[in-house]
């Protein structure tokens, strides 16, 4: 560590990693958004809402891809298919009403997570692009 | 966040570092497979698909010398026929007019892969569909069929573009269908019953789950 001042504590120093890093900083980017982030003490249940809702956002997608591997959208075979999904495929009956029950939480986690920004002034400087973006993605 | 570190300031305890790394990666390792195995197994084939694709069990002690029936497994029309010993006998002389005699070409299982092209030369049991373009081959088991002139030893003649098999589903020269009737996997459960859809090699473990 001592000899080489640029080298990250747990990381190599060489190779390809190193050859990466320094065209394509990956290490700098996680360490400044994501391990190095300065976040304040007084964080509490409420900014948990966040990572909350992209975990639920997240899970939505994964069951609703394979939702599609089974589902057929056709106002005649659509309730088949669904029936289907929850009596035959394994385990069918869990990735619906993740599915299903995943879009309840998802408004609630979000409305949640709305209420913080609302309450703490999380869209205030220097956050207001982060504001923006929020409402104008949820607005649609 | 701070961390209250019990050595000197800036000190990095990096055996504490190492062992909470490993912790969080096992137990997220160990979530993760937990959580994926739902979505694994929706892969799997269901009961009714399981079910589709069973063995078909088929009293054989019904047929007559002679005599053809046909079933369906896997959605599928399978040819059971009973032959009498004078059509099994003629097999042989049939063969300098065959495309594929020895079935080298043909699919068949290894078991099936005989002059009788099956597992007792006295049951025929095969794909009814043509090999050329799918139709099914119709019977013409009696030797100088008046349709198929008098040198016919007696099989199966495809209406739909005139391809020609003998007893044994072999492929005629001259025929569209370039190879025999594909042979599917199938035993012998006891004297009477025929199952097709598992293998007689492995009646014991078969990969279609007979039960």
């Amino acid at each position: 560590m001592a000899a080489n001042p640029d080298a990250v504590p747990g990381q190599k120093s060489g190779g390809f990693w190193a050859w990466l890093n320094k065209r394509m900083p990956i290490d700098e980017f996680v360490e400044s958004q994501l391990t190095g982030y300065f976040a304040p003490k007084n964080f509490n249940i409420w900014y948990f809402f966040g990572s909350l809702a992209l975990l639920v956002f997240v899970m939505q997608i994964v069951t609703g891809i394979f939702l599609t591997m089974h589902y057929k959208p056709s106002e005649v075979a659509a309730f088949d298919s669904v029936e289907y999904i929850m009596r035959e495929v394994e385990w069918g009956w869990l990735i619906r009403y993740l599915h299903s029950t995943g879009a309840s939480f998802f408004f609630i986690v979000v409305y949640l997570h709305m209420f913080r920004a609302l309450m703490y002034g999380s869209y205030r400087a220097p956050r207001e692009t982060a504001g923006i973006s929020a409402c104008s993605s949820t607005s649609r | 966040m701070a961390d209250i570190a019990e050595g000197a300031p800036g000190e990095v305890d990096v055996s504490r570092r190492k062992f909470l790394v490993a912790a969080t990666a096992a137990t997220g390792g160990v979530g993760f497979v937990l959580a994926a195995t739902p979505f694994v197994k929706s892969w799997q084939p269901s009961e009714r698909a399981r079910a589709l694709g069973a063995p078909y069990e088929l009293d054989i002690s019904k047929l007559e010398p002679g005599q053809m029936t046909t079933i369906t497994w896997r959605k599928l029309p399978i040819y059971v026929v009973r032959r009498t010993p004078e059509m099994v006998a003629k097999l042989p002389s049939v063969d300098p007019v065959l495309k594929d005699p020895a079935s080298s070409d043909s699919d068949q299982p290894d078991y099936a892969k005989n002059p009788a092209r099956a597992l007792n030369p006295e049951f025929l049991v095969v794909i009814a569909t043509c090999t050329h373009l799918g139709c099914l081959p119709k019977q013409h088991f009696t030797p100088g069929d008046a349709a198929l002139g008098a040198d016919w030893p007696g099989g199966f003649f495809c209406p739909c573009h005139g391809s020609k098999f003998d007893m044994a589903g072999r492929v005629f020269s001259g025929s569209p269908a370039s190879v025999n009737l594909v042979i599917p996997p199938y035993s012998y459960k006891d004297d009477q019953t025929l199952v097709v859809g598992v293998d007689a090699a492995a009646t014991q473990s078969t990969d279609t789950g007979a039960a």
